[in-house]
């Protein structure tokens, strides 16, 4: 068989991936035609809102942040079995906690802003041991916890913002955080700050423990196959319970990144759902950090590309949301996207997709 | 003779891998005809399309000589095919009677189950071919070897005249496969026709009035029993000379490596007595085969020496060091090497690629790991040298191991687990559906770790191979050793009354 054909057999998730992509715009491209829009140069606007600049490629950028660092969340934890549906809950709670810090405390910078980010990361990870504990060792489902331990994070902050933390001016939010734990902004006019360069360290970070440690090999097989790990002496429940708290701590991470390059306070309903959000920029990226990268920009993209879509064309913006089910909707029927695009690559249908070969 | 089954041309491709090549077959009425080949020779596809679960890509089938298309089993088991597979296909909480029935209930005014009706015709069919099963007993009470005949009860109420079974003996104990025998030939007798699967030679000289022998999805010659034996068959399956072996006996035996003393365990759930004042001891240089029915506590066993299974008292100790309260990973470390029992499950991970297997459990260990980082180069070069050493067959050593066969997928941990053991190898199951050629390999690796000094603890559902490679011999039931001999001073008789507990009674003949 030809070369091209076995690379592409050999990479079949990530062309699978970016296929679920490419039919997610084509079809979106079809409903805008039906209505009557030219989608051609909808896209056009888009592409332009999202990179048409240097301006614009920094908002993008700001936009990747904190769903990288979210997508990694949910990657640590799904490589060892851990299916963190919480992280929109730890995310809120780290970045209050982290606002607490920022403005409760003076302290020199070099200390002020790791510690802002260090307690955040803990507010989350602290948080994510409650459903851990409950699934190791009490077998409770961590998809269902996780998504009911959402509601709790997110009564529980808007109900400090607007009880116990001073308000300042009608919005609800904390105080505004000290200069000392602030971000420096990067491109003044636009959104991006240093936090950019946390958030490659978090994807250095993951790629290197899941490929280059032995903790991070104990944990993917933990979560490919518990039975085995157990049997190899690996302590599952321990590694379970380690992904756990490392995924809840990047949630908080990426929460407080927000407050600390973003918003410089803790603004009530600040997260768009960027928990959410990040589990299908993981999906997407194959639950490989360096995936993620690819798909974090695209969803970013996806924010900002929109806003002058809307402005130019008169399509409303909630297009967004569609664009994004539709996305998701494709991700799910990967595996039918999968079977098409084996049976085109190699030219035959088969009723065993898998086959020994040797 | 007038033939009931005949299929043409048959033709079926499983992406690169040619599963069945215009094979012909003719089986004729009234007699048993075996199919043999080495695993991955194409039998139980052959098998699966003749019964309506894969479509040929090319070929035609006839019953009774008239062409027919078999789109699925339901059109299978109407043009009188029934199929009893390997696994079995029963539902545990239902009673024999109700599964024999399931999907062909008779009813009593359209809606209401007729349950007299239902155990009247299971008990009439049983009677018939004396099968002996009981129509209101459930499924999850009997035995492996009754829960055959159930399935083989299903097809004959089906109107089944085309028997197909594959692999039937492969669970079975040496009495429990003479009555399947014995039940083969009553419906022989009785005008059925036997489709028998098997890669056992032994057994299907035994049974077979015709053989067809198929190798790598072709079918190389049918052949009439009488004209043939076990070693011309065993020639035509492997394609070269096959010496039916048996192993060197024990060079040398020296000093107790590994020793078990009143191992007690009880079940997680039910706190039931799962292995019972378990003692033995293995020897430097011997194999010590422990053999039993499945579910006797050989699993319990296993996880008891390697650290899974909680004691309730015993102690277990390696060279003379008590291991007892090690966990599993120091276990290991101390030198026990393992060959679980289910290489897909506890063996191997299989979304791993090659080389990421070969060094699972050792993760920590030098040269792998230093400082908690892992040392891929390390990795790769023992991966490569185990490859080549044990001939492990994978395009590199970053394929992923659930691309590679059953046989290429043992011999990973037979490598990993042989490399990784410097005292004492526990087999479980170790040739558990491996072709010849594999268990072949097994057997000489085992036998050659034993010769090196190290001691063997061999666990086997299948008698054959606990006579083949064992020393000594231990029978386990219901939890408990019933017995230790030599090898020598039994036989597979007595071994098989010992793991039936000393209490079978054969189905009258």
């Amino acid at each position: 068989m030809g070369k091209t054909r076995k690379y592409l057999e050999k990479n079949q998730a990530a062309f699978t991936s970016i296929l679920a992509v490419l039919l997610a715009f084509i079809v979106v491209g079809v409903l805008l035609f039906s209505t009557g829009r030219n989608p051609i140069e909808a896209f056009g606007y888009f592409m332009s809102g999202a990179f048409g600049n240097t301006y614009n490629i920094a908002n993008t950028v700001s936009r990747v942040i904190p769903l990288l660092i979210a997508a990694i969340a949910f990657i640590i934890g799904a490589k060892c079995s851990v299916f963190n549906v919480g992280i929109e809950g730890q995310l809120l709670l780290g970045a209050l906690t982290s606002a607490v810090i920022g403005f409760g405390l003076d302290l020199p910078p070099v200390a002020h802003l790791p510690l802002m980010l260090l307690t955040g990361a803990l507010a989350g990870g602290l948080y994510a041991l409650i459903p851990a504990w409950l699934k190791v060792y009490r077998k409770v489902n961590e998809i269902l916890s996780t998504i009911m331990l959402n509601y709790p994070a997110f009564f529980f902050t808007h109900y400090i913002v607007l009880n116990v933390t001073p308000l300042e001016g009608v919005i609800p939010a904390t105080p505004f955080i000290k200069e000392s734990a602030r971000f420096i902004n990067l491109f003044p006019g636009t959104r991006l700050h240093a936090g950019i360069f946390v958030t490659l360290l978090v994807v250095l970070f993951a790629y290197f423990l899941l490929q280059k440690t032995s903790l991070g090999y104990e944990m993917r097989a933990v979560g490919l196959n518990k039975e085995a790990a157990r049997f190899h002496g690996i302590p599952v429940e321990k590694r379970m319970m380690l992904a756990f708290f490392m995924s809840g701590c990047l949630a908080g991470l990426a929460g407080a990144v927000e407050v600390a390059g973003v918003h410089y306070r803790y603004l009530d309903q600040f997260s768009p759902g960027y928990g959410y959000d990040s589990i299908t920029v993981a999906m997407v990226g194959l639950l490989n950090p360096i995936g993620a990268i690819f798909s974090a920009t695209l969803f970013g993209a996806l924010k900002t590309g929109i806003l002058d879509m809307a402005v130019f064309t008169a399509i409303p913006r909630q297009l967004v949301t569609l664009i994004n089910g539709i996305v998701v909707l494709f991700v799910a029927a990967k595996s039918m996207i999968q079977n098409g695009f084996l049976r085109v690559v190699k030219g035959k249908q088969s009723d065993a997709p898998e086959k020994e070969t040797a | 003779m007038a033939t009931i089954l005949e299929m043409r041309g048959i033709t079926k491709r499983f992406g690169d891998v040619l599963a069945n090549d215009r094979v012909n077959i003719k089986v004729e009425k009234g007699t048993i005809h075996s199919i043999v080949g080495e695993n991955g020779a194409g039998k139980t596809t052959l098998m699966n399309i003749c019964y309506g679960l894969y479509h040929a890509d090319s070929g035609e089938i006839f019953i009774n000589e008239e062409e027919v298309e078999i789109k699925d089993p339901s059109a299978a088991i109407k043009n009188g095919i029934g199929m009893i597979h390997q696994h079995f296909k029963l539902i545990p909480a239902m009673t024999v009677a109700e599964n024999v029935m399931l999907g062909n209930e008779p009813r009593k005014n359209r809606f209401f189950l007729d349950i007299d009706e239902l155990n009247g015709q299971t008990h009439q069919i049983s009677e018939q071919y004396r099968l002996a099963v009981d129509p209101e007993s459930l499924v999850e009470d009997i035995s492996v070897g009754i829960r055959q005949r159930v399935e083989i009860l299903k097809a004959l109420y089906r109107k089944a005249n085309l028997l197909i079974l594959d692999e039937p003996t492969a669970l079975l104990t040496p009495q429990e496969s003479e009555d399947l025998f014995r039940i083969i030939n009553r419906l022989k007798a009785d005008g059925k026709t036997i489709l028998f699967i098997s890669h056992k030679l032994k057994e299907i000289m035994q049974i077979s009035d015709r053989v067809t022998v198929m190798r790598d999805g072709k079918v190389v010659d049918t052949v009439e029993k009488k004209d043939t034996s076990e070693v011309k068959l065993a020639r035509l399956m492997v394609g070269r000379d096959v010496l039916l072996k048996t192993a060197p006996p024990s060079k040398k035996i020296g000093e107790v490596i590994l020793k078990a003393e009143n191992l007690s365990a009880e079940s997680e759930l039910h706190h039931r007595q799962v292995l019972n004042n378990v003692s033995f001891e293995v020897r430097s240089g011997e194999v010590l085969g422990i053999a039993g029915i499945d579910g006797n506590g050989q699993t319990e066993l296993v996880r008891a020496l390697i650290g899974l299974q909680k004691l309730t008292k015993g102690k277990i100790s390696l060279r003379g060091k008590d291991i007892t309260h090690l966990h599993v990973k120091e276990m290991r470390d101390a030198g026990i090497g393992v060959i679980p029992e289910d290489r897909l499950v506890e063996g191997l991970v299989v979304n791993f690629d090659v080389q990421e297997n070969t060094f699972l459990g050792l993760q920590r260990n030098k040269p792998f790991s230093k400082n908690g980082l892992l040392d891929w180069k390390a990795v790769a070069s023992n991966a490569e040298q185990l490859v080549e050493k044990f001939d492990i067959r994978t395009p590199n050593i970053t394929h992923p191991v659930r691309l590679l066969s059953g046989g290429n997928q043992q011999k990973i941990i037979v490598a990993r687990e042989i490399f990784h053991a410097p005292d004492t190898i526990i087999a479980t199951q170790p040739t558990r559906g491996l072709d010849i050629a594999a268990t072949d390999f097994v057997h000489d690796e085992l036998i050659k770790q034993r010769d090196l000094g190290k001691a063997v603890l061999l666990l086997s559902l299948s008698l054959e191979e606990i006579m083949l490679l064992s020393t000594r011999i231990a029978v386990i039931y219901k939890g408990e050793i019933v017995s230790i001999v030599n090898k020598d001073e039994t036989t597979a008789e007595d071994l098989g009354l010992m793991m039936l507990g000393g209490t079978y009674e054969h189905i009258p003949a």
